[in-house]
């Protein structure tokens, strides 16, 4: 009789448990590979003691949800967040839990910042646009350096124009100044000659003109007389 | 899932032989181990292993490099967050922070279990040593409501012998009628889970100072995954 007792119990614990496990509690597969973790090979873990972890996992996640749910009412705030549970974990006095978590959050943002860099290569290659764009800037310094050797020469080609400017304007006066004035003095005759000679021309041919209507009358009045005298 | 649980029993059984000597053994040493001296070398040496094992979390920590592989699944969790009715929207951070926090939980709970076991010189987790390490922890008053009453006046019992120095054991042969209570944290045994081979990170647990127990700990990671294969 008492050995029949303990099989039953454990017959009607069996069956609500299985229904209980697959509908919202942690795996039992999972929880054995954690424990397996600090467990020696030789420990053996009985299976009520595994329903018993299994539930107090449970509990867990209820017990800080709760706490956490608490801090997004005050504040008024509709998403929980990892901070809630931090603060919940923390207020509930799982003090030792704080600072391994909070490493493990920021180590998995800092894996995000990562992929938010990975999306920052665009910037990156714009910068590597922005070498070809540094190429003219030295070309500009190359031409700058280009226009800085010629300034010697054009100063040293200066100073020697500005000394030999004074010679070649002297040289250029003198034979400029006796070239035009030859050349006018010689225009000058030519015109005043060939209008005197104009001049003269024409009045001589009116002269000759008058002249000669002269003689014309002179020639009619004989012929005249010449007529009378036959009578 | 049906086919997985027989077997789990049939492991189960066939590992049910074994304890019975260790329990003699354990009875033995218990009586042995009475003086107080030695329980507070116990007690400090419980405290050392604890200390340990957060230091050894906050490297592995330190050194995680895969986030999406989890040892628990989100979405049971995610489920379980939002039994609670008020609770709608949760942010995706959450059941990832919950994974961890989750495991880092059965961690504690497990090391703690076990070191009661230790102290009653047994090789078997049992349902009195998750009662004890609930009841002797205050952070976890929470789970008081599933520790069953008779864990709770076994635990008790055990905590005063061991406080007085006096062994708490009687042998099942000459057990009276009123003992009977009892029984029922003996039977458990009779659904023995027997735990995979996991050599390798006993060391990676036991050698936490040392850096390269990491790459150690992911050759016994995959081990144990073959072993489960």
């Amino acid at each position: 009789m008492a050995i029949s007792l303990p099989i039953n119990s454990n017959n009607g614990d069996r069956v609500p448990n299985l229904v209980l496990r697959d509908k919202s509690k942690m795996p039992i597969t999972n929880m054995m590979k954690i424990m397996s973790q600090i467990l020696l090979n030789n420990v053996q873990v009985s299976y009520d003691t595994m329903d018993m972890i299994q539930q107090s996992a449970t509990k867990y996640i209820n017990f800080v949800t709760r706490k956490a749910k608490d801090r997004c009412q005050s504040e008024c705030r509709k998403i929980m967040n990892a901070e809630d549970l931090l603060w919940a974990i923390e207020e509930l006095g799982f003090n030792d839990y704080v600072e391994p978590l909070t490493t493990f959050i920021q180590r998995y943002r800092n894996i995000e910042g990562v992929d938010l860099f990975t999306t920052h290569k665009e910037p990156i290659s714009h910068i590597e646009n922005h070498g070809p764009s540094l190429g003219p800037e030295p070309n500009l310094m190359s031409t700058l350096e280009m226009l800085h050797p010629p300034q010697p020469p054009q100063v040293n080609s200066s100073q020697p124009k500005f000394s030999i400017i004074p010679n070649t304007n002297l040289e250029m006066l003198y034979p400029n100044e006796m070239s035009s004035t030859k050349i006018h003095l010689v225009l000058v005759v030519q015109m005043m000659f060939s209008t005197t000679l104009m001049f003269l021309l024409s009045s001589i041919m009116i002269n000759i003109e008058m002249i000669i209507e002269e003689i014309q009358l002179q020639l009619t009045i004989m012929a005249m007389d010449y007529d009378i005298g036959n009578k | 899932m049906e086919t997985n649980n027989q077997q789990q029993q049939q492991q189960g059984a066939q590992a049910q032989s074994g304890p019975y000597p260790v329990a003699g053994a354990g009875g033995s040493a218990g009586a042995g181990a009475g003086a107080p001296p030695p329980f507070q070398h116990l007690l400090q040496q419980q405290q050392q292993q604890l200390q340990m094992f957060w230091s050894y979390q906050r490297q592995e920590i330190e050194h995680v490099n895969d986030f999406k592989n989890h040892q628990l699944p989100l979405a049971r969790i995610k489920k379980i967050m939002k039994a609670d009715e008020d609770v709608r929207m949760i942010s995706a951070e959450a059941p990832i922070l919950f994974a961890k926090a989750c495991e880092l939980f059965i961690l504690e709970l497990t090391i703690r279990s076990w070191l009661h076991a230790e102290e009653n010189k047994r090789r078997t987790l049992q349902k009195n040593d998750i009662a004890a390490a609930i009841t002797r922890t205050d952070i976890f008053d929470f789970l008081v409501d599933i520790v069953p009453r008779d864990e709770i006046k076994d635990d008790a019992a055990l905590v005063g012998a061991t406080a007085s120095g006096v062994p708490y054991y009687y042998p099942p042969i000459g057990q009276p009628a009123g003992m009977m209570i009892g029984r029922p944290a003996v039977d458990p045994a009779t659904g023995v889970y027997v735990q995979p081979p996991s050599q390798a990170w006993q060391s990676v647990w036991q050698s936490a100072a040392e850096d390269a127990s990491y790459g150690t700990g992911g050759a016994g990671a995959q081990r144990s995954l073959d072993g489960q294969s």
